[in-house]
C-alpha cells in the first residue's frame, strides 16, 4: 500500500507540470496586461513599460515560466500583483471559507443523498421511487443563483433568521457560531450535488441487486435490511465515494456563482477577481492548488476503495 | 467489535444532525450590531484605497473619509476651501499662494504642514491618475511656510482648483514620508494616513475596510453642506462591505444586513421606491455613456462626416428607455454637464439625437464609406454598457453601418484600446465632473486621441482665463468643436441610485458623486 501511494503522489509530479505549463500559457495569452490594470487608462506609455518591468513582464515568456516554477518547487507560489501579499497567504485567506463551506455542504449531500438513494432503489420502479426520481431530476436542473437567491429571500429576508451574506472568519473570531453563514449557501450548493448521489447510489444499488451473492444472502435467509444495507449498499459504495469525492473537490476548490451570490471571500471568488484584474501570479497559484487538490482527492478516493472492498489490494505492478 | 463501530457511526450522525440543527436555530444568530457601526454595502473592492492613483469610484467613497483635499466641492460643485484657509491669485494667475489651515493633524497625530502638502502635490503631479494636463502648466511648488504654498505656472492655469478638489485621482493629501516613498505604485495599507475624519482600521479581503472616527478630527467651522463644511464623524466606525451582486444587497438592506447600499440595478426602482422602510436616494452626479472614436488610425481617423453620419443614425431616446428603464434615471441631455452645472450649454447640441437612419446612410457615403466593419469594444462586465450598445448596433446596421460588436472584460478592453489598429469605437462611461477639462477625451493621451489644432487653442484660452462667466463661454465653444469633431458621443444622462435604511438620519435629499457618511446617525 506504502509502495502504491508513493507511486501515486510521484505520478502527480508530471501532472502538475503539464497544468503549470497550460495555466501559464493560458494566463499569458489572454489579452490583458496588469500593468495597464494597476495603473489605469490616463497612465503613460512610459510609465506602464516601466510598470511591466518591474513585473517582470517584458521578458521572454519562457524565461518568466522558469522563474516560476523556480520559485515553486521551492514553495513559493509568488507574491500577488495586486494585494501586496504573498499568493499563498492570499489563498490561504480564502481557504476557510471554501473547505468550511465544501465540509457543510458534503455533510448536507451526504445524509440527504445516501438515504433516499438506498430507499429509491429498494422501492425500485414504485411510485416512491419515481417520486424520488423526480425530484432528483428538479434539484439538478435548478440553477444555483435562483437556488441561492430564493433561499435568501425565505430564510433571511421575510423568516429573519439567517444572515443573508458575508461570512466573518471563524478561526480568527473564535465564534463558531459564525457558521451560520454558510447554512444558505452550503444548502443551495448540496442540493443540486445530491441529486447526482441519489441517482448514483439508487443506480449502483440496483447493478449490485443482481450479483450472485445478493441471491444467496436472499437464500441463506438474511433480512432484506442486512441484505440491502451489508451486501449491497457496501458492495455499490465504490461507484459513490468515487462521485462523492469528485463534488467535494469541486466543492473546496470554489463554487463561484454560490460564492457570488452569498458574497462568500472564497477560492472561487478569488480566482475570478484575479483573472479580471489578470494578476497572473494568483491565477497560476490557485489553479496549481485547485488540480493538487483534485489529485489528492482522487489519491485517497482511490485508498479508501481497500477499506470499503477487502478484495481490492494495492500493489506495484510487476 | 461491531456494536462498538454502529455505536461510532450512529454518534457521528447524530453529531451532525445537533450541529446543523444548533447552526440552523434562531437561537444561534449573534446579537444586533452596536448602533455606532455603519454598515455600507458596495459594488465592488478596490485594490487601493490611494486616491491619488486611482478612479474607481468605490475607493473615491471609501477614500474621501480618510484623505483629504485642499479643497472640496459645496451642494452646487463650487470648488470651496478643506485642508486650505485660503488663497491668493497674483501675476494674472501665474502664481497662486495658498494658506493652509492650522491645527489639522494627520491620523498618526503629526500635524499637517506646507511640507506635507509640498509632497503629496510633488507625488500626485507625477503620477497622479489626473495630473497629466496640470504637469504642462507648471513650472514650481515652493513651500513659504509652514503653512503656506505658492504654485507658479508657466502660464495662467484657472482649473487648479477644480483639480484640487477633485478627489478621484486627484490631489489627497499624505503625510510627507509617505507621498516621497510613494510611486507610480499605490501606497500600502499601512500608509493610509489622512486628516479625514475617519482613520483606516483594517481591510480584510473580500470581507471588509473598516474605519473608526478619528478622535481629533479638527473640523472646519462651516456648516455642513454637501461634501464642504463640517466632517466630523458621528458614527464610531463605518465598515465599507462589498457585495457584487445587487440583489443580494438590496436582500441584505431589506433584512437588516446593511443600513445603505450603494448602487441598485435599474429594474429595482420601482419596488424599492414603493417600500416604506427604505429610502430611494438618486444620485447627483451624471454618468455619461460615451462612444470613443479613434482619431489615431483608421476608419474614422480625420474623418468627421462619418463621424456625423454615426451621430445622426442613434436614438437616444430608444437606447436610454431600453437599456437604462424608469423614466426617473435618466434624461434626454445632449450638453455635456448637466442643467444645473455653469457649464451646461446647448452649443452644438442640434444634431444630437436626429434618429435618421436614411440620412446617417447617405451621410456615411458621402463619407466614403463602404462597408468596411467597424470594430466596437464593450466591457461586458458593465451591463449598462453592454445594453447600450446592443441598441446601439442594431440602430447603426439599420442605417447600412457594418458593426463588430467585441464584448471583452475589463482587463481586454483596456488593453485592446490602447492599440489604434485594434479598434474603432470604444465604450466606457465618465461620471460628471465639476471641471469639464478633465473629461477624458480632452486628455490627447486618453484612448481616442483627440489631439487637434482647433481643440488646442480653445483649450488654452480656456485655461487661461480666470472669469467664471468666460471661461463658461469658452467651453461652449469647446462643446460646439466636440459636436463638429466628434471626437466622443454621448447617449445621455443617467442616474445611479442608492437605498438605505429609513432608520438612518444626516444624508442629502441626492447623494453627492460619492457618497459621504461623516454626517449619518443611525436611529
Amino acid at each position: 500500500m506504502l509502495r502504491y501511494i508513493i507511486k501515486r503522489v510521484l505520478s502527480m509530479i508530471p501532472s502538475l507540470i503539464l497544468t503549470s505549463i497550460m495555466v501559464f500559457l493560458m494566463v499569458h495569452l489572454i489579452p490583458g496586461d496588469p500593468a495597464i490594470t494597476m495603473l489605469g487608462d490616463s497612465a503613460t506609455e512610459e510609465s506602464i513599460e516601466q510598470m511591466r518591468e518591474e513585473m517582470g513582464l517584458n521578458q521572454p515568456l519562457v524565461n518568466q515560466y522558469f522563474i516560476w516554477m523556480g520559485k515553486v518547487v521551492h514553495g513559493d507560489l509568488g507574491d500577488s500583483i495586486f494585494q501586496n501579499k504573498s499568493v499563498m497567504a492570499t489563498i490561504a485567506d480564502r481557504a476557510e471559507t471554501s473547505v468550511l463551506l465544501g465540509v457543510m455542504a458534503m455533510i448536507l449531500i451526504v445524509l440527504i443523498s445516501l438515504p433516499i438513494g438506498i430507499i429509491a432503489a429498494v422501492k425500485v420502479n414504485t411510485w416512491l421511487d419515481q417520486g424520488i426520481s423526480s425530484l432528483a431530476m428538479f434539484l439538478a436542473s435548478v440553477p444555483a443563483f435562483w437556488l441561492g437567491l430564493n433561499l435568501m429571500l425565505l430564510f433571511s429576508v421575510k423568516l429573519g433568521w439567517l444572515p443573508t451574506s458575508g461570512f466573518p472568519s471563524v478561526f480568527r473570531s473564535g465564534d463558531w457560531s459564525n457558521l451560520r453563514y454558510l447554512i444558505l449557501p452550503s444548502i443551495s450548493i448540496a442540493l443540486p450535488n445530491t441529486a447526482l448521489i441519489i441517482r448514483m447510489t439508487r443506480s449502483s444499488m440496483l447493478d449490485v441487486i443482481k450479483e450472485d451473492y445478493v441471491r444467496t444472502a436472499r437464500s441463506k435467509g438474511l433480512t432484506e435490511n442486512a441484505v440491502y444495507i451489508k451486501h449491497v449498499f457496501r458492495n455499490s459504495l465504490i461507484a459513490v465515494v468515487s462521485s462523492l469525492g469528485f463534488v467535494f473537490a469541486s466543492l473546496i476548490s470554489g463554487t463561484v456563482v454560490t460564492e457570488s451570490v452569498f458574497s462568500l471571500p472564497g477560492v472561487g471568488q478569488l480566482l475570478v477577481s484575479s483573472i479580471m484584474l489578470r494578476d497572473y501570479p494568483v491565477i497560476q497559484g490557485v489553479i496549481l492548488i485547485i488540480a493538487l487538490v483534485f489529485m489528492i482527492i482522487n489519491l485517497l478516493v482511490d485508498i479508501s476503495y481497500a477499506k470499503i472492498d477487502p478484495r481490492i489490494r494495492y500493489t506495484s505492478a510487476k | 467489535m461491531k456494536k462498538s463501530k454502529k455505536f461510532r457511526f450512529l454518534s457521528s450522525v447524530m453529531m451532525a444532525v445537533m450541529l446543523l440543527t444548533l447552526m440552523a436555530s434562531p437561537f444561534a444568530i449573534a446579537a444586533e450590531e452596536e448602533p455606532t457601526v455603519l454598515r455600507v454595502a458596495v459594488e465592488n473592492e478596490p485594490n487601493t484605497l490611494d486616491n491619488q492613483v486611482v478612479t474607481n469610484d468605490c475607493a473615491s467613497t471609501i477614500g474621501q473619509h480618510i484623505f483629504e483635499t485642499l479643497y472640496t466641492y459645496d451642494e452646487d460643485y463650487n470648488a470651496v476651501p478643506l485642508l486650505a484657509e485660503s488663497d491668493e491669485t497674483l501675476e494674472d494667475g501665474k502664481v497662486v499662494k495658498i494658506t493652509l489651515r492650522q491645527g489639522v493633524t494627520f491620523h498618526n497625530g503629526k500635524e499637517m504642514t506646507a511640507e506635507d502638502v509640498y509632497a503629496s502635490l510633488t507625488r500626485w503631479l507625477e503620477y497622479g491618475s489626473r495630473s497629466s494636463q496640470m504637469r504642462e502648466y507648471i513650472d514650481s511648488i515652493e513651500v513659504e511656510d509652514a503653512y503656506t504654498i505658492t504654485l507658479n505656472f508657466k502660464q495662467p492655469y484657472s482649473p487648479w482648483k477644480n483639480l484640487f478638489a477633485f478627489i478621484n485621482g486627484g490631489p489627497a493629501i499624505y503625510p510627507k514620508e509617505v507621498a516621497e516613498a510613494a510611486t507610480q505604485e499605490p501606497i500600502s495599507e499601512d500608509q493610509y494616513i489622512g486628516t479625514g475624519p475617519y482613520c483606516f482600521v483594517e481591510h480584510e479581503q473580500a470581507r471588509y475596510f473598516k474605519l473608526e472616527k478619528y478622535e481629533d478630527y479638527a473640523a472646519r467651522d462651516e456648516e455642513a453642506e454637501g461634501l464642504s463644511g463640517d466632517r466630523t464623524g458621528q458614527m464610531d466606525e463605518i465598515d465599507f462591505i462589498p457585495v457584487a451582486n445587487a440583489s443580494t444587497r438590496i436582500n441584505g438592506l431589506l433584512a437588516g444586513d446593511y443600513d445603505y447600499v450603494r448602487i441598485a440595478t435599474s429594474d429595482m426602482y420601482e419596488d424599492l421606491s414603493a417600500n416604506k422602510d427604505v429610502v430611494v436616494s438618486i444620485n447627483k452626479g451624471t454618468k455619461m455613456p460615451l462612444m470613443f472614436f479613434n482619431s489615431k488610425a483608421g476608419i474614422f481617423k480625420d474623418n468627421y462626416k462619418l463621424r456625423q453620419a454615426v451621430l445622426t443614425a442613434l436614438d437616444m431616446e430608444e437606447i436610454m428607455s431600453i437599456a437604462v428603464g424608469p423614466e426617473e434615471l435618466w434624461d434626454l441631455n445632449g450638453s455635456i454637464n448637466p442643467e444645473w452645472n455653469m457649464f451646461y450649454s446647448e452649443e452644438g447640441i442640434d444634431t444630437w439625437n436626429q434618429a435618421d437612419p436614411e440620412k446617417a446612410q447617405q451621410m456615411a457615403e458621402e463619407a466614403g464609406y463602404q462597408g468596411e466593419p467597424i470594430v466596437i469594444l464593450i466591457n461586458n462586465t458593465q451591463q449598462l454598457h453592454v445594453d447600450i450598445c446592443t441598441v446601439i448596433a442594431q440602430q447603426l446596421e439599420s442605417a447600412g453601418f457594418n458593426v463588430d460588436a467585441q464584448r471583452l472584460d475589463a482587463a481586454a478592453q483596456q488593453a485592446k484600446r490602447a492599440d489604434e489598429t485594434q479598434w474603432d469605437i470604444h465604450f466606457t462611461h465618465h461620471i460628471f465632473s465639476p471641471e469639464p477639462i478633465i473629461y477624458n477625451w480632452m486628455n490627447a493621451g486618453y484612448a481616442g486621441w483627440w489631439d487637434t489644432e482647433e481643440k488646442r487653442d480653445l483649450v488654452s484660452k480656456y485655461v487661461a482665463e480666470t472669469d467664471p462667466e468666460k471661461q463658461a463661454k469658452i467651453w461652449s465653444d469647446i462643446q460646439a468643436l466636440t459636436y463638429e469633431q466628434i471626437p466622443v458621443i454621448k447617449t445621455g444622462d443617467c442616474y445611479e441610485f442608492d437605498v438605505y435604511s429609513v432608520r438612518l438620519t444626516g444624508l442629502d435629499e441626492r447623494v453627492p458623486l460619492w457618497p459621504c457618511f461623516w454626517r449619518v446617525t443611525l436611529a
